[in-house]
């Protein structure tokens, strides 16, 4: 399947409705406007539960998933458990 | 989580396995990788009565579903042991094992830090700076590392676990390659060794047990199997026939044949 071109995010309120760009597991997407990272997440319809994020390549902590704030030109990584040994 | 015994699996005796804060009763430890399906590996899980099991952290797919096998591992049956995998040096081993802390998956870590993609060879001294840091943060540390009794001894001083050397390469399925310097680390240490990598066959891990091995862990030879459940119930009865063969005290080697039958009243 094709990756999405765009991502609709649900903006946060009292967010700037501004289109960015950002990296999103290293591929670069445009996105409709800013939001929180847990906006990206519901928008991705990624089940928040066992995930996790790292902005910029810094581990982001849980709490704060709801009031860190994507900028143009952020790296955003997320990551769950896969098989391995 | 659970927080004491994870499973009422009989073992020999009340022969207790001890890491960090939780018990077991399996010595044999599982890794998920490389199974042709989630249901085959929870499967083969069962037949090997692990207790703890290994698992990656990966970039989630935004492009398509994919199955979440943390809906194949039950909680309450399997202690999760999240791995460094992909770490090329410290500071990615250090990112990693926080972001599965972050995930929920624990504070729990096998930390593997491998700069060689050919031989898979562990870097010991990058892994002892991302151990050291790592204990400081309250993780309970079980480092891979090459057969190297100083370092194994590193690691234990800097407050690991264990320490989980290789019997040979990653998925090579070569057996104890090392075992000379296993019974080294293992005469040394005062955490518990875990044989990890390299073991292709039960009778590799049966003999890392009968070494006095603590533990061993395995995935490429259950998972690549013609039938990754049967060898699973294989290994699980290698490891058991191992542990209970090192407590029973085995015989010494000797030079010369020895007879089995009376030497007197021979025809």
């Amino acid at each position: 399947m094709k990756p999405l071109n765009l991502i609709r995010i649900i903006p946060a309120e009292g967010s700037v409705k501004e289109k960015i760009e950002i990296f999103l597991n290293g591929q670069k997407y445009p996105l409709s406007s800013s939001g929180s990272l847990a906006c990206l997440i519901e928008s991705l319809k990624i089940n928040p539960k066992q995930i996790a994020v790292a902005l910029n390549e810094e581990v982001v902590l849980r709490s704060t998933l709801e009031t860190t704030f994507l900028k143009n030109g952020d790296r955003i990584d997320i990551l769950r458990a896969v098989a391995g040994g | 989580m659970v927080t004491e015994s994870i499973s009422s699996v009989p073992s020999p005796a009340g022969d207790i396995l001890k890491i960090g804060n939780q018990t077991f009763h399996s010595r044999l430890l599982m890794g998920t990788g490389k199974f042709a399906s989630f249901s085959i590996m929870k499967r083969a899980l069962e037949a090997s009565h692990a207790e703890m099991v290994t698992v990656a952290l990966r970039r989630v797919d935004i492009s398509r579903h994919e199955k979440d096998i943390l809906q194949f591992i039950d909680p309450k049956k399997y202690w999760l042991l999240p791995n460094t995998s992909g770490a090329k040096n410290a500071t990615e081993a250090l990112r990693i094992a926080r972001l599965a802390k972050e995930a929920g998956i624990g504070n729990w870590v096998k930390l593997e830090v491998i700069p060689d993609p050919r031989y898979l060879l562990p870097d010991g001294a990058e892994t002892l700076k991302a151990a050291e840091v790592l204990v400081k943060e309250g993780f309970t540390v079980l480092p891979y590392i090459q057969a190297d009794p100083i370092l194994a001894k590193q690691l234990e001083e800097v407050g690991c676990a264990t320490v989980m050397p290789l019997g040979s390469w990653i998925g090579s399925a070569r057996g104890l390659k090392t075992k000379d310097a296993l019974e080294i680390i293992i005469e040394q240490a005062q955490v518990p060794v875990v044989v990890d990598a390299g073991l292709g066959v039960p009778s590799h891990a049966a003999a890392a047990m009968e070494i006095g091995a603590d533990a061993v862990l395995v995935n490429t030879a259950i998972a690549t199997a013609e039938d990754p459940v049967k060898m699973a119930e294989a290994f699980k009865l290698g490891v058991e026939a191992g542990r209970t063969a090192f407590l029973a005290g085995r015989v010494e080697e000797k030079m010369w044949g020895e007879a089995s039958s009376p030497l007197k009243g021979i025809l």
